[in-house]
Order: C-alpha cells, then structure tokens, then sequence
C-alpha cells in the first residue's frame, strides 16, 4: 500500500519540464532561423541597392563621357571614376558597387554615339588560385 | 486510510494546478517568441518578393520593355482587380538618359522597396 500510494506524484512536473524544454528550444531555434533570414534578406537589399547605385552611376558617368567627347575633350574623371582610353579608340572605366565588385563598362566611340562593348559585374577582390590540393600520391601508405 | 488519500488527491491536484500554471506561463512566452519570428519571417519574404519585382522591374526598363504592374498575395502577375502589391513607376528624362524610382506597395499603400535606376535605353542609346 505504502509502495504504490504516491505513484504518478511528480510525473506531471517531469512531464511539464520536458514540454517547457521542448517549447523552449523550438522556439529559441525559430527565432535564431528567422533571425538568418533577416540577415540574409538585409544582406540581399543591400546588394541590391549597391549594384542599381553603381549602374545608375554608370550610365551617368557614360553619358557624361559622350558629352565630353561630342566637345572634344577626353576628360582624365568623371565623377571620381578614373577614365582609360586605348588606342582602338575605346574607352573603359569601372564603378564600385562594394569592397569587391565594381560594374566595369567599355564604349567605343562611333560617330555621335558611345557603343557598349561590355558592361558588367566583375571582381574586384584579391585572390589567390590554390594550385595545390591535397590529394593522396599512393605513396606512404601505413 | 481515507483522510490520507484524500491527502494525496489534494497533492495531486495541487501538483497538477502548478503544472498547468507554470505550461500556461512558459506557453505564453513561447507562443508569443514563435509569432513574433513568423511574423518577421513573413516580412523577409515580402521584402524579397518586393525586391525581386522592382529588380526586374528595373531590367525591363533597361531593356525598353514594360514591366508587371499588377501581384497578387502569392507573387504572381494579376489582374488589377486581385492585385495585392502594386509596382508604381515615376520617369524622369535628364541630360540623355532616364532616371526611374520603382517602387512597390501594399494594397492599403504600404511602401515595400523601392529603387532608382538610370538608363540609357529610353535616350536612344
């Protein structure tokens, strides 16, 4: 009688611990994962924003440089952005969109017009090809 | 025998009446961390589907093209009378190019995202 009077007293309490656990850690984990996201998404904004800021500088800078050229003159800046031209009668510059890309665009002078031969997103960021994998040679084997 | 079980039955309940207070208290919290988190979550989904049309909102100018105007709830192109997000534009002719502010809102007017993007395409070039 005494053996079976208090069965089942504080099962409730172990079950309400391991509920609150449960509750507690998915609803921890679900904050943490929308909280990625959110960075994420910030992330993908910001992106956004930099490379239409950096395009519509471009365009700018383009047609900045038709003027200029349509006056005579081949300008060093525009904008701050640093003006090559080659002997092709080409002309390249590059606009930053972060700390590691940048729109680079090249026109071509034809008649009043400036033709794009290229505009895109290139990398700017340093670098350094691994040229040497650790793959096993067959040798030294144990 | 009887005054202890009804000792014990009164332990129970008490026991019992804690638990369910105590899972009450630690629910409420957790249900409110839970929604608060869905509804960030629905909020970066929006902005994402926000940003996705304006980008290609943007390229569609660029390219000389006509956007979609008119999303419903799930981001798919619609009809003006089922739109839930509307993609409004504003065109400004300068200096030989095209300056355009994409913007998308909500149906009651909430601005989502918007972008200014130049253009070439418009000026002729």
């Amino acid at each position: 009688m005494n053996k079976g009077r208090y069965t089942g007293l504080g099962s409730t309490s172990l079950i309400l611990v391991f509920s609150v656990l449960c509750l507690a850690v998915f609803s921890l984990l679900t904050l943490s994962l929308v909280n990625r996201e959110n960075t994420l998404t910030q992330k993908f904004k910001a992106s956004v924003e930099n490379y239409y800021s950096a395009d519509s500088m471009a365009v700018e800078t383009a047609v900045k440089l038709r003027n200029a050229l349509s006056d005579g003159k081949i300008p060093a800046k525009i904008n701050g952005i640093a003006i090559h031209s080659d002997s092709s009668g080409s002309y390249s510059f590059a606009c930053p969109i972060d700390k590691e890309h940048s729109i680079a665009v090249r026109l071509k002078q034809e008649a009043e017009t400036l033709k794009i031969l290229s505009w895109q997103k290139t990398n700017t960021a340093d670098w350094r090809p691994e040229e040497r994998l650790g793959i096993w040679s067959g040798k030294d084997v144990p | 025998m009887k005054k202890r079980m009804s000792f014990h039955s009164k332990l129970m309940l008490l026991e019992l009446a804690l638990v369910i207070g105590f899972f009450a208290v630690f629910a409420a919290v957790c249900l409110r961390i839970i929604i608060s988190a869905h509804q960030i979550s629905e909020k970066n989904v929006r902005l994402t589907n926000a940003i996705i049309a304006v980008e290609n909102a943007a390229e569609c100018f660029k390219a000389g093209k006509d956007p979609i105007i008119f999303y419903d709830g799930d981001w798919n192109p619609a009809e003006e009378s089922e739109a839930a997000y509307i993609l409004e534009h504003d065109f400004n002719s300068q200096d030989g190019f095209s300056t355009v502010k994409i913007k998308v809102r909500d149906e009651k007017g909430g601005e989502i995202f918007s972008l200014t993007v130049n253009s070439l395409k418009a000026a002729g070039q």
